[in-house]
């Protein structure tokens, strides 16, 4: 529903309240009781027709959001690689876990780098320490031979230089592999956006079940006390049933697909 | 502090335990076991011979303040020393898991030094 549409709602309803009102005090004044609780009657009724069918329109809104999204990312090119995989996830929830999945594939990718890097710094390091025996060698014999030294302080100067670029390397080494707990982070980030999008459509499709007992029984007045706690079951009931829903998030495709279904074939059966 | 020692990192994260490891490997530690989150940890810390613990907070099944409780209250495991590397940050998370006798407390994301600081500080303060 547009903004625009929900502007023209709200003023018509807010016209035919005026208009009502007016009757109302006009029924009052001619002293018509009977006629004006009649009238009292319609504009309580008026008030639930009109909160009902907010609540459902955003219910379907919601749900419809939902569904798009799923629809939206599914046709852009950008991830024309993934499309196979992408194809086969039906909904919402199932695409963000698909994110934790393709953000922990590639910061093991990364970090399997990083190891391979680390063993040839260390394959380098065991080198240099072979390096350092001939030195040690080298220092050795200079002293019956003072013609090497030259050539043994050259030797040293090299090991030294070397040695300093490579502790610095395995440094750089150690932040990319640090820098890869970023996943950790978005991916518990992710886990909680999963669930408040899992949480919201069943809350909104819960409080679309009250409404719709409430719309059913209508106006009636009597037994107040019953209905209101016939309503509060409903509720419990079914707040205890959908409170599975968020355990089966990404994990079983064919149970989220059905609820999908199931959310609409709700909506729809109460003209949404 | 033994270098040999046997440490169990618990994060429900594959990355963060990788990273752990390594930094871990790096200062020298290279006994090291895994578990996914607190459920599965208990049984390798009851089946014995774990020197230190290394928790994340926020797991599935058994959360990691939970796991310390756990592991505080049982007689066999109460003596381990636990580190908690966590994206918690909130004061009274810290509070909770130091009241529930947590020996150190690191927030994600941190830093090498910062675990090499935390971890020296714990075996100070055990051998102190």
């Amino acid at each position: 529903m547009s903004d625009l549409e929900i502007y023209q709602d709200q003023h018509r309803f807010e016209e035919e309240l005026h208009l009502r009102a007016e009757q109302l005090v006009e029924l009052l004044n001619q002293g018509q009781m009977a006629q004006a609780m009649e009238l009292v009657q319609q504009l309580n009724e008026m008030r639930h027709q009109a909160l009902y069918h907010e609540v459902g329109t955003l219910t379907r809104a919601v749900h419809n959001a939902i569904v798009g999204f799923t629809e939206d990312v599914t046709s852009t090119d950008l991830l024309q690689d993934s499309k196979q995989h992408i194809a086969s996830i039906a909904d919402a929830s199932d695409r963000l876990s698909y994110v934790i999945e393709l953000t922990e594939n590639n910061a093991h990718k990364t970090i399997d780098e990083v190891d391979e890097a680390l063993q040839q710094v260390s394959m380098i390091e065991q080198g240099f320490l072979r390096r350092k025996e001939l030195i040690d060698d080298l220092s050795a014999l200079k002293n019956d031979h003072p013609q090497l030294e030259a050539l043994y302080e050259k030797a040293c100067r090299y090991a030294d230089d070397h040695s300093a670029s490579l502790a610095d390397l395995k440094q750089r080494l150690t932040g990319i592999l640090l820098a890869q707990e970023y996943q950790d982070i978005t991916g518990q980030l992710i886990k909680r956006v999963i669930q408040l999008v899992a949480d919201i459509e069943d809350k909104l499709v819960g409080l679309m079940a009250v409404a719709a007992r409430v719309n059913n029984l209508g106006a009636l007045p009597a037994t107040p006390d019953d209905e209101s706690g016939s309503d509060i079951k409903q509720a419990e009931s079914t707040a205890n049933v959908q409170a599975e829903g968020p355990q089966m998030k990404g994990r079983n495709q064919g149970e989220v697909a059905s609820t999908q279904d199931d959310v609409d074939d709700l909506l729809s059966s109460l003209g949404f | 502090m033994n270098k040999d020692m046997k440490i169990l990192v618990v994060d429900d994260f594959s990355t963060m335990r990788r990273i752990i490891k390594n930094l871990m490997r790096d200062l020298g530690f290279t006994n090291i076991v895994e578990a996914d989150d607190g459920a599965t940890a208990l049984p390798i810390l009851k089946s014995g011979g774990i020197d230190f613990l290394v928790t994340d907070w926020n797991m599935p099944k058994m959360t990691g303040i939970d796991l310390l409780k756990h592991v505080r209250n049982d007689p066999e495991l109460r003596h381990i020393p636990i580190l908690m590397v966590t994206a918690e940050a909130k004061r009274e998370q810290i509070i909770a898991a130091a009241q529930a006798g947590v020996n150190g407390y690191i927030i994600k994301p941190f830093t090498a030094a910062v675990l090499k600081e935390k971890i020296d500080k714990i075996f100070e303060r055990l051998q102190g």
